[in-house]
């Protein structure tokens, strides 16, 4: 469908779809079944100059738009989603420096993320603080012109490939959420390790482990912002990062229904009506999901004021379908969807994921519940 | 739909092997894909092997719906052990029985004591080149999917040429049948799945099962009991994904209380549940009409095309219950939401099932 694309925005989406298709498609399977990330697909990624889309202009960026984030999530994720997740997760690992860091950090590291030198990840999920973020156990202690961090953050991607990680740490446990802090921690400082490797249904080519923080020294500089802001930096950067993992929900159904198309052309099943309802209905919602994705997008790119709702939106839906029409298309191929040189039962399996990382689905039908609630002026209880 | 007493007992007494022997090592065999030869033996000498075996073969035939709650069962715990279970009774062991020669027969007695696994070449991914001569079928070609292939028994193909279609059983006797093993399947990886390739491979004539051309009726009275089969899987699965999401639920604490009081996760379950209890009943109600010679076709058909869809969605959202957790190796909703895919898929496709569900109904 005609979406009135820029000619920039239109330039960056064939941009990325040729690299795409030129370096990733090659070794998806193989990265895969390996469980391997290389960070070389990112550099020639960032060589591409895809990774300065995330930053502002005033940093060596292209404008950090949401929009432009969106696109490129999509291109990627229609051919491999974990290659997608890390490098949306380096975005959503700059995010907060963008926002919320001091001008000194900014200069510091932002030019050198457009420029692919270094990748960022984000560290706040925790074995006890999954949905419940601000259940975080791990602690950032003040001393001198230090604070000193310890604790385990679990499930975090890009994990031993990034360079520069932003980790949620509580500065003062009696605040709970409002004692939440936010660090600019870097790879091989003393007393920051990585634990083991999680070995998971899918995105495999997207790096999973644990961080390990014991007796951590982060020097005083590197609080990012101010203390005690770090759950409300946050919620709000999930905020800008959720349109671009709802993009990958959708690049993966694109890519399934790319699949299941010519997998029908070629076994003249075309003509059966039920195959065309089947494709139909995924063309449709394919369609209503990148509407939403760009409409949300858009809006946030536009500066609104109350972003949660479009972020959310534009999260639930894409990473929905993109589940429905992943099972569907392995229902449309029967047996050959099993197999793995078909791709959608990859597909599948990396679909799963996005409707739980970054809020679960359930997280966002709370948060969109919670907005129309307050929008109609009614109360909760 | 209450189970007689002699059921009660042989469920029991599957459930509690799947439980204390079966559980054992499911992830272990799940991840390095090894067949669970030993639990098939110790099955074989509960009698389960030759369960669709009459006793003047050497089986202890089983009548339908004891077959359906053992696989359940046996699936609730361990898909994999439940499709090898169902290969060699319902796709191999049942069409020799209905089908075969006395010559063809003679192998009965071995298969019922677990000597000898019978497979099945899922028929939609056959890729072969046929000739036909007087006396052989000359064949090359592959098909990725051999279930119970690793077990090195023989198994059923079905070759289509001239627009007939004829069963063959492919036996060790038969030389250019090459199996190998992948790992390039979603799911099932203890099931013994492998790769068959055909090098100039000659069939014997006399290896056909039936008259010449009987094959499109063989193959239909397979599909329609294996669709009994599957949904008894398809419904093991969601059991098993439910019973482990509960479980998790109860006991993983976010925001100061166990998720299971949270309303969203309350709804998974109760989809969960109301699902499974509507395609038991179809289970067992086709079951009861194949026991008692009756028509159970549409009732499987519809008891399959339910139970497919019910597997993808039940263990779909069991992950979700487990979130993160969920999605690592670590846990076993991961192992029943791949497996489901496999359990959905085999032997007939969707489009075969719509066209069984409405021809019996318009």
């Amino acid at each position: 469908m005609e979406y009135f694309l820029t000619e920039e925005e239109k330039a960056l989406k064939e941009k990325v779809r040729r690299i795409a298709e030129e370096i990733i498609l090659p070794v998806r399977d193989e990265l895969d079944k390996k469980a391997e990330f290389p960070r070389e697909i990112i550099d020639r990624m960032a060589k591409e100059g895809l990774l300065r889309i995330f930053i502002p202009e005033e940093y060596g960026g292209t404008g950090a738009r949401i929009m432009d984030m969106s696109i490129a999530c999509e291109e990627v994720a229609r051919i491999c989603a974990g290659v997608a997740t890390a490098y949306a997760v380096g975005a959503l690992g700059s995010g907060p420096i963008i926002y919320f860091a001091t001008p000194e950090q900014k200069k510091k590291y932002l030019p050198k993320v457009a420029s692919g030198e270094l990748l960022c990840a984000f560290g706040l999920t925790e074995a006890q603080a999954g949905s419940d973020v601000a259940n975080i156990q791990t602690t950032a202690r003040k001393v001198g012109d230090y604070y000193i961090l310890n604790g385990v953050k679990q499930f975090i991607s890009n994990c031993t490939i990034a360079d520069v990680y932003v980790v949620l740490a509580s500065t003062d446990k009696t605040r709970g959420a409002r004692g939440i802090s936010a660090f600019i921690v870097e790879k091989g400082m003393p007393g920051f390790e990585f634990g083991k490797h999680e070995n998971k249904l899918g995105i495999r080519t997207s790096t999973t482990t644990e961080l390990i923080f014991s007796d951590c020294r982060v020097p005083k500089e590197n609080l990012m912002g101010k203390e005690g802001m770090g759950f409300i930096y946050t919620m709000r950067n999930f905020d800008r990062a959720r349109p671009g993992v709802g993009a990958i929900g959708l690049g993966i159904a694109q890519g399934a229904y790319e699949s299941a198309l010519k997998f029908a052309a070629e076994r003249n099943l075309l003509g059966n009506q039920y195959i065309q309802r089947k494709l139909a209905d995924m063309a449709t919602e394919i369609e209503a999901a990148r509407a939403l994705i760009y409409a949300a997008a858009r809006a946030i790119d536009s500066g609104i004021k109350n972003t949660t709702k479009p972020a959310s939106f534009a999260k639930l839906f894409p990473s929905d379908i993109a589940m429905k029409i992943t099972l569907e298309v392995i229902e449309l191929m029967g047996p050959h969807g099993l197999l793995r040189e078909y791709n959608v039962e990859k597909m599948l399996r990396d679909a799963k994921i996005t409707q739980i990382y970054e809020g679960t689905n359930q997280i966002q039908r709370g948060q969109i519940a919670l907005e129309i609630i307050k929008e109609c002026g009614y109360k909760k209880e | 739909m209450e189970l007689n007493k002699e059921i009660l007992l042989l469920q029991g007494e599957i459930k509690k092997f799947a439980r204390e022997v079966i559980a054992e090592k499911v992830d272990e065999f799940d991840k390095n894909g090894i067949f669970p030869i030993d639990n098939i033996k110790r099955l074989a000498e509960m009698g389960i092997l030759g369960a669709t075996i009459p006793e003047t073969y050497g089986g202890c035939l089983l009548d339908a719906l004891s077959l359906m709650v053992c696989l359940e069962e046996i699936g609730k715990v361990c898909p994999s052990t439940a499709l090898i279970i169902l290969t060699h009774n319902i796709l191999f062991a049942y069409p020799l029985v209905r089908f075969g020669n006395e010559e063809q027969k003679k192998i009965l007695s071995k298969l019922a004591a677990g000597e000898v696994i019978g497979g099945f070449a899922e028929r939609s991914t056959n890729d072969l080149r046929i000739s036909a001569g007087s006396d052989f079928y000359k064949i090359s070609g592959s098909n990725p999917i051999l279930l119970n292939g690793v077990a090195d028994g023989p198994f059923i193909l079905f070759i289509e040429s001239d627009n007939s279609i004829n069963a063959f059983v492919v036996d060790e006797k038969i030389p250019g049948v090459i199996r190998n093993k992948k790992d390039n399947i979603i799911g099932m990886n203890a099931g013994g799945i492998t790769e068959v390739v055909f090098d100039n491979c000659l069939i014997p004539v006399n290896n056909r099962l039936g008259r010449e051309g009987e094959g499109r009726f063989i193959l239909e009275e397979i599909t329609n009991f294996a669709n009994l089969g599957f949904s008894a899987i398809n419904l093991g699965i969601s059991e098993g994904a439910m019973e482990n999401a509960i479980k998790y639920a109860k006991e993983r604490v976010q925001f100061g209380e166990p998720i299971i009081n949270f309303g969203m996760v309350r709804e998974m379950i109760i989809e969960m549940r109301t699902k499974i209890e509507a395609i038991r009943l179809l289970i067992y109600d086709a079951a009861r009409l194949y026991d008692a010679q009756k028509d159970f076709i549409l009732k499987a058909g519809i008891a399959r095309y339910l139970s497919n869809r019910a597997a993808a969605e039940i263990t779909t959202d069991a992950i979700q219950v487990y979130g993160g957790y969920g999605y690592m190796k670590d846990y076993p909703v991961e192992r029943y939401f791949r497996d489901a895919q496999v359990s959905r898929v085999l032997c007939s496709s969707n489009i075969d099932l719509r066209e069984l569900i409405i021809s019996r109904t318009i």
